[in-house]
């Protein structure tokens, strides 16, 4: 186990920068996701920290070690990667005691391990089968087993379970992290789904183009986003964004671009006037005699919960209720959003706007 | 409609066995004529099916030449190039494929455009290599030119380039430098197109006349192919022990062929494949 420290990385592939300075720290034990859309730079810069990929400026260390110059199988670490890269001319039992044995680890011991890994993780049966003989889940978890029997430092993970159906990704979801439980090993896991991040994450990083975008708790990041990316990214359905400015006067309101006023508690210092979004989730929207006034859309229940899209004034917007509501496409239904629940950010920065 | 679906399969075979034909029958007439009486074979008109079998060909053949010399000869170059260019090639093929270095590229293309130069073209500058290495009259001075073919080098780099970076990337991490990638992953993984390579460049060196017969002129070192041509005087040529020999050395090319042949079609509809 080890933390790890990610100071000022940089990539550039040839001339152009794909990694702008990132800055992370890990704690020893620590469950990190690093997300975001594809090609924001997640795989590049856990190859970085995995060494299969050269750091262009900053530095690495792990457990106080800097490993920049080291190479990956010095660094004490094991990957899982997105299509389980198994030997395909090796037997399961083979494929995890194969860094073992490249490490000349006695015979017993080899065993011992790979048969530890085996439990854990139910491949008992599957030992002696080879990889084209396995399902996708079975793969997965010979993927995991190989980086389990190196009893690495650090676990990396890669997007593993995006090749799997839904049902069997939110199982080894679930696996993954009562493993990570078990182990306490330092984990740190690439993926773009947000909602695997949230599930399994103590702490997440949100990259966008090359760039950190905020570091957090899941539910930190969920309940104040540092800026308008990630108040899109984390949460679903989206948070509903409005464009506008701000109204002084006795009581401060956010004058939507799309023409209708909303509601606000107070307004930041010195924000009249100035661009601004105005952002609350779907579910912090109420239905209230003194609302604005939305015209229903659609209407989707799901049996926990009511999805309605809303159109207010030129703007489509979503709300999620908990009761079930009776509403039907084309009625006018007034809506307030939960005043605490209201985030401001600076229309040109993007920033938060502490309100 | 019955009819013409029932005809359909019949045609379709016609047109193979038609097809398959013109490469069999060649052979079907060298087998043939290596077992009928010499007046037969000498005679006009094509005798097709023999009045007698007689092995007296052969035996005439293996008592006039040193038949069984020139097959250990032919043996000893094929089983040089095939075994120096798996060697060679694996190492060359690697390094095209996956390692970074500066013109590589331009290596690899030059390698290419020497891909569509014929073999024999090189006779004369290989010529004095050759002979500046003293090779001349070894097995070597077949087998290392053999060893250097580019399309040997163009089929398994085509195979590595295919092979999944991350099955490497996790070698890496598991332990393994570059040559450990190369024994533990590569090769292994490969194996298929290790076995329609060996038997390219085996048959191929098999087969090889002309080379062979500007390199090996002293008669001790002469290869199957070229002993054969011995048989061809500038007043008579002896098609009867001709045929015999031929018959003889073809048979092990194919015999490995037979043996293989799924490794090499699998090898060759794979090369170009991802997988
Ligand atoms: N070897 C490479 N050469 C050039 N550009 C690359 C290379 N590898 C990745 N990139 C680029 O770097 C960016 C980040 O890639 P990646 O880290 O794989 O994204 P992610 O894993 O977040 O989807 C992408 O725009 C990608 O095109
Ligand atoms: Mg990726």
């Amino acid at each position: 186990m080890a933390s790890v420290s990610i100071k000022n990385i940089r990539k550039a592939y040839g001339s152009v920068e794909m990694i702008h300075g990132i800055n992370v720290e890990i704690v020893d034990g620590e469950f990190v996701t690093l997300v975001g859309p594809s090609g924001c730079g997640k795989s590049t810069l856990l190859r970085m920290i995995a060494g299969l990929e050269e750091i262009t400026s900053g530095e690495i260390r792990i457990e106080n070690r800097v490993v920049n110059d080291v190479p990956p199988k010095e660094r004490d670490i094991a990957m899982v990667f997105q299509n389980y890269a198994l030997y395909p001319h090796m037997t399961v039992a083979d494929n995890m005691a194969f860094s073992l044995k490249l490490k000349r680890a006695p015979r017993a011991e080899i065993e011992t391990m790979v048969d530890r890994a085996a439990d854990i993780l139910g491949l008992r049966a599957l030992l002696d089968r080879y990889p084209r003989q396995l399902s996708g889940g079975q793969r997965q978890r010979v993927a995991m087993g190989r980086a389990i029997v190196r009893d690495p430092r650090v676990f990396l993970f890669d997007e593993p379970l995006s090749n799997l159906d839904a049902k069997l990704r939110v199982a080894m979801r679930a696996e993954i992290k009562s493993l990570h439980q078990r182990l306490k090993t330092t984990t740190i896991y690439v993926t773009h789904d947000q909602v695997e991040a949230m599930t399994m994450a103590d702490k997440i990083v949100v990259l966008h183009g090359g760039h950190v975008e905020q570091i957090g708790a899941p539910l930190e990041l969920y309940d104040r986003p540092a800026n308008l990316f990630v108040a899109g990214f984390i949460g679903s359905p989206a948070m509903n964004v409005l464009t506008g400015k701000i109204e002084g006067g006795a009581k401060p309101a956010f004058k939507a671009d799309n023409g209708v006023v909303m509601p606000l508690m107070t307004a930041p210092t010195a924000s009249e006037g100035k661009p601004m979004a105005y952002g609350f989730r779907p579910e912090h929207l109420r239905i209230a005699q003194d609302g604005v006034p939305a015209e229903v859309v659609v209407v989707e229940p799901t049996g926990s919960e009511t999805q309605v899209m809303l159109r207010l004034g030129s703007s489509d917007i979503v709300a999620v209720f908990r009761d079930r509501i009776a509403v039907r496409p084309g009625e006018i239904i007034k809506i307030q959003p939960d005043l605490e629940a209201v985030h401001l950010f600076d229309g040109e920065s993007g920033q938060r706007l502490a309100a | 409609m019955r009819r013409s679906s029932a005809l359909k399969p019949i045609v379709k075979y016609v047109l193979y066995y038609g097809l398959a034909l013109i490469w069999v029958v060649p052979i079907i007439w060298m087998a043939v004529t290596s077992v009928k009486p010499t007046p037969e074979v000498m005679s006009f008109t094509p005798h097709w099916i023999p009045s007698s079998l007689t092995l007296e060909h052969f035996w005439a053949l293996l008592e006039r030449r040193p038949f069984f010399l020139w097959l250990a000869n032919s043996f000893q170059i094929a089983l040089l190039a095939t075994v120096i260019t798996i060697v060679v090639t694996t190492f060359a093929a690697y390094s095209l494929a996956r390692l970074k270095w500066r013109g590589r590229n331009a290596i690899f293309a030059m390698f290419l455009t020497a891909m569509f130069i014929p073999w024999e073209i090189n006779s004369i500058p290989l010529f004095f290599i050759v002979k500046d290495m003293g090779l001349l009259n070894t097995f070597m001075s077949v087998a290392l030119p053999l060893s250097a073919l580019p399309v040997s080098l163009f089929l398994l780099r085509q195979f590595f380039i295919n092979i999944p970076t991350d099955l490497e990337d996790a070698a890496k991490i598991d332990g393994c430098g570059h040559l450990r990638i190369l024994w533990h992953i590569i090769i292994p993984v490969s194996l298929p197109a290790y076995g329609a390579l060996a038997i390219f460049i085996f048959i191929f060196a098999w087969n090889e006349f002309f080379w062979s017969l500007v390199a090996l002129q002293r008669s001790g070192v002469r290869t199957l192919p070229i002993g054969l041509k011995t048989l061809v005087a500038a007043s008579d040529i002896q098609y009867d022990l001709m045929m015999a020999g031929s018959f003889m050395a073809t048979l092990p090319a194919l015999i490995i062929f037979l043996l293989l042949r799924r490794h090499v079609i699998a090898g060759i509809s794979m090369a170009g494949v991802r997988r």
